[in-house]
């Protein structure tokens, strides 16, 4: 029953320093943005780790840190036990990417064929063989090789992220960080995309991080969801938990945003105030000031994630107390 | 199915763009006048330089004592200098000069420009600083009385004159792609090639220089204009190639002790540096337009 | 930023004059060189040290007023630009209010009336300005007011009937009126119009083309628009809000234009026999004098410097956002 973890998160902050008039340099005061604050959880190896937050709730920063792009402040990843950041060459950790902005993530000075085999490149395979792999990839992602020679322009969005797919899955990775890979494509492609993920999930037995600002998108994928905001985790749990039994105040005002038939009648988390800034963030728990049952502990003191079930951590005072 | 559908929509807005870009230059007159001049300009430098002497009217370094300081006439169109040369068949006859230094004085900026700039934006850093600093430095200074300056140091001729502009035209490149890499470097394809664990080296070469190249090779076609215009300043103080071989503005320099007695001798060679360097000028202005103009209507 | 500048002009011209004059007091005191006088000279401009000392007391002249000697007329380089900066102070001065003359107006009139006839008309007047050779529109304005149509004075700084005022600061205008010698003043004016216009025409699309733009970004900012809504007088609310915004980018353009003027002074003086720095500068490099190149590039450098200072000075005092720290 027990599976291995695959990638360890502990303790991850990340500050940004913001841009600085001219006394701020004099007086050497840095202002921060705390990013990430105090992030921990684990992926478990073939599974798929959902990360719900609104835009600016930090989750792309969490990406790049795992990813390798940029290094936390403090905390630590580890992925099969290695430390992330103590290793010089990524590539050996088997980690992929599928950035959200397909008109962005391929490179429009390059044909498909060139795009698709660049994690090859310091490779040492013939171009017999990776021409073989290249085609074998893009017919695994649902197109045909005569796309080979085209350019990304070419292509339409949803054959733009299903090129990234087969480039993030050419070297057979391990891992993958999906960063919204589906929010910039209309909803008939998305789902088609959505089941192209799973059915080669399945097949390579890849893990997953897949995160989303979209609740509905992120249940219909993962097996395990993580609600992050302003740069914390409040609840992590197995997807049927976070359904069924959202704990949460901010996860359930996430569930109610889900899209109502009749748009009249839909709630959006906007309609719950706005998001924090992060510099000036609000004491306590972050939250406090757009949930319904704050109490007085919560401006003062950050909840911590306890545990409710095996599967199921929350960090609110409301589930506290016991 | 869908997808071919969005991708013929979209091949064919990509089409209509620059179709309209071309349309709105072809509707655009005056850059049409300078495209005009442009074309003729690179013609008749390539014509000469490949058959030289034989389709000049007039022979541009021989002496002709028994014909000095005629006006222009149908003889000689725009009149003949104190040596009785036909200034019509020297203009034509320093054309491709002209158009070969501009070319190279471009070529060798946008080749420094691409290197340092790539490198500048991309590394950042300590090497950023200070390629940033040098460029001020050059930028700060009046560029023609730098490329004076080094012309004279390393002595007259069009060789020297090439590499002395060249040297004060590449910080604008260096700066140009500096500012492209920066914008590049933060695009999902480089962060996808850092994941794919390519080296700096490698996703400069492959993904920063490739992408940077268009702007910089627009903004170069329009630069030459530019350099005509500097090359001519150098040359009008003698630091282009040397007599008797014909160059603009060092006939304009010949002549304006002249200026009263046979104005046409200094004011024909000028008119010809300002009538080309003035249709590379409506042209660029014209492409520029078209492209904003799509951009706005976008 | 302007220090590094400083610095690092004064670094590339010693190097670069070291490497093409190895000894330059031989190159001071001509081919055939008095032992004596070349000892002497080598020892007063430390020439006989390791070439980091000399660096340091060129570094050193440069700030003490030591800026080495004219070969050619041995007069201290210092002194000889004494002699002819007034010329192009004055020069650069003049060209820059006409230009701003030219260009303001003619920038605000496109913004204002942007992309109708008037537009494209001004447009294409900078266009063809900045395109043409400044040696051509100083020869054909020359050719036909100075010379056809005899509007013009086409060489020198004064009339030979007027006599120049006493030597109080060099610049001729301004010791005209001290002396309260208002016939000098004119005159000298009168003689520094074309020149000075001819650097106008040349660069005014400079300007025109900062006013337009930044114009066009006031026009549209809203408060303009509310203060047209509140009623207020239309001229009032444009001036009042618009051009003092359109000021500053031309401002900021200050070095920029310096720099452009000197550089057209190089052939603005030749052309009408003006004795300025920029004919100076031509006859040092074209004589190879190599302590007055490095003696105008550094005064150039300066200038540059000097502007850029009061751009930031005039920008802050121009715009209430800024304060100088």
């Amino acid at each position: 029953m027990k599976r291995l973890n695959l990638v360890e998160v502990t303790n991850l902050t990340k500050d940004f320093p913001l841009s600085r008039g001219l006394i701020e340099v004099l007086s050497r005061k840095r202002k921060f943005m705390r990013v990430l604050d105090n992030v921990s959880f684990s992926v478990l190896k073939g599974e798929t780790l959902g990360i719900v937050g609104e835009s600016g709730s930090g989750k792309t920063t969490l990406a790049r840190i795992l990813l390798g792009l940029i290094k936390p402040n403090s905390g630590k990843v580890t992925f099969m036990g290695e430390d992330l950041f103590k290793l010089r060459k990524l590539n050996k950790l088997e980690v992929q990417a599928v950035f959200q902005d397909p008109d962005s993530s391929l490179d429009p000075m390059l044909q498909v064929k060139d795009i698709v085999s660049e994690p090859l490149l310091n490779e040492k395979m013939s171009k017999e063989e990776v021409k073989k792999s290249v085609i074998e990839m893009l017919n695994r992602v649902g197109l045909s090789e005569e796309i080979m020679n085209r350019y990304p322009f070419e292509l339409s969005g949803g054959q733009k992220q299903r090129v990234a797919i087969a480039r993030a899955l050419i070297k057979k990775p391990k891992f993958i960080v999906l960063d919204e890979p589906t929010s910039a494509l209309d909803v008939s492609i998305q789902a088609q995309l959505l089941n192209l993920l799973i059915k080669l999930q399945e097949e390579f037995g890849l893990t997953y991080l897949f995160i989303s600002h979209n609740v509905n998108v992120v249940n219909y994928v993962s097996d395990r969801v993580a609600v992050i905001y302003a740069g914390q985790l409040v609840e992590i749990g197995a997807v049927d938990d976070l359904i069924n039994n959202p704990l949460h105040p901010y996860t359930k005002l996430l569930s109610a945003c889900v899209p109502h038939p009749n748009p009249e009648n839909r709630i959006t988390v906007k309609d719950f105030g706005e998001v924090p800034s992060l510099i000036n963030p609000p004491s306590g728990c972050r939250f406090h000031p757009r949930c319904p049952y704050a109490m007085e502990i919560c401006k003062k003191i950050s909840p911590k994630l306890e545990k409710i079930s095996e599967t199921h951590w929350v960090a609110c005072h409301l589930f506290n107390k016991r | 199915m869908k997808d071919n559908q969005k991708n013929k929509e979209k091949s064919t807005k990509r089409n209509t763009f620059y179709q309209r870009v071309a349309r709105s230059i072809i509707k655009d007159r005056l850059a049409l006048l300078g495209l005009f001049i442009v074309i003729s300009f690179l013609f008749i430098s390539i014509l000469i330089a490949l058959l030289g002497q034989y389709i000049l009217p007039y022979d541009p370094i021989k002496m002709d004592l028994s014909s000095t300081l005629l006006p222009p006439s149908s003889k000689h169109l725009f009149g003949t200098d104190r040596y009785g040369r036909d200034i019509f068949s020297r203009l034509l006859a320093a054309a491709p000069t002209d158009a070969l230094v501009s070319f190279e004085v471009i070529i060798f900026s946008m080749i420094i420009g691409l290197v340092l700039g790539t490198l500048s934006g991309y590394i950042g850093g300590a090497v950023d600083e200070v390629i940033m600093r040098v460029t001020d430095i050059f930028l700060s200074f009046p560029s023609i009385i730098l490329a004076i300056a080094i012309a004279v140091v390393l002595g007259p001729g069009v060789k020297n004159a090439a590499i002395a502009l060249t040297a004060t035209w590449w910080p604008t490149y260096v700066r140009l792609a500096r500012a492209e890499t920066l914008r590049i470097r933060t695009l999902g394809f480089v962060e996808a090639a850092k994941v794919s664990n390519l080296s700096s080296y490698q996703i400069i070469l492959r993904h920063v220089i490739p992408n940077v190249l268009p702007t910089m090779v627009t903004y170069a076609t329009l630069d030459l204009g530019g350099v005509i215009l500097t090359y001519a300043g150098l040359s009008y103080f003698g630091l282009g190639a040397q007599p008797p071989s014909p160059e603009w503005g060092s006939e304009v320099f010949a002549g304006q002790d002249y200026l009263v007695i046979a104005p046409w001798w200094p004011i024909f060679p000028g008119l010809v540096i300002a009538v080309v360097s003035i249709g590379f000028a409506l042209l660029g202005d014209g492409i520029r337009d078209a492209f904003s103009k799509q951009f706005v209507s976008k | 930023m302007s220090m590094f500048v400083l610095i690092g002009v004064t670094t590339l011209t010693f190097l670069i004059s070291r490497v093409v004059v190895p000894n330059p007091a031989r190159a001071w005191i001509g081919p055939k060189p008095n032992p004596d006088l070349l000892k002497a000279l080598m020892k007063k401009y430390h020439f006989d040290e390791p070439i980091y000392m000399q660096y340091f007391y060129y570094v050193l002249g440069l700030f003490t007023g030591d800026w080495g000697i004219d070969p050619y007329s041995s007069i201290p380089i210092l002194t000889e630009i004494g002699m002819y900066l007034p010329v192009t102070i004055e020069l650069t001065v003049l060209s820059l209010i006409f230009s701003m003359i030219i260009g303001i107006p003619l920038g605000v009139l496109s913004a204002t009336h942007r992309g109708k006839a008037w537009d494209n008309l001004v447009r294409l007047s900078y266009l063809i300005s900045t395109s043409i050779p400044i040696f051509v529109v100083a020869l054909v304005i020359l050719l036909v007011l100075g010379y056809w149509l005899k509007i013009f004075p086409t060489s020198g700084q004064l009339s030979l009937n007027v006599a120049r005022p006493p030597t109080i600061t060099g610049l001729i205008m301004v010791d005209a009126l001290l002396t309260g010698n208002i016939n000098a003043f004119f005159d000298n004016l009168y003689h520094m119009l074309l020149p000075s216009l001819t650097l106008a025409l040349s660069s005014f699309g400079i300007i025109t083309r900062l006013v337009r733009s930044s114009m066009i970004e006031v026009l549209e900012m809203e408060y303009i628009k509310t203060a047209k809504v509140k009623g207020l007088d239309r001229n009032k609310v444009f001036y009042k809000h618009s051009l003092r915004n359109a000021l500053i980018p031309t401002v900021t353009m200050l070095a920029l234009l310096t720099a452009w003027f000197l550089g057209g002074s190089l052939f603005i003086e030749n052309i009408f026999s003006l004795p300025g720095m920029g004919r100076y500068t031509t006859q040092a490099l074209l004589m190879f004098n190599i302590p007055a190149i490095m003696g105008t590039t550094f005064l150039f450098t300066l200038i540059i410097v000097a502007m850029n200072f009061i751009a930031d000075v005039l920008y802050a005092l121009l715009d209430p956002r800024i304060t100088l720290e």
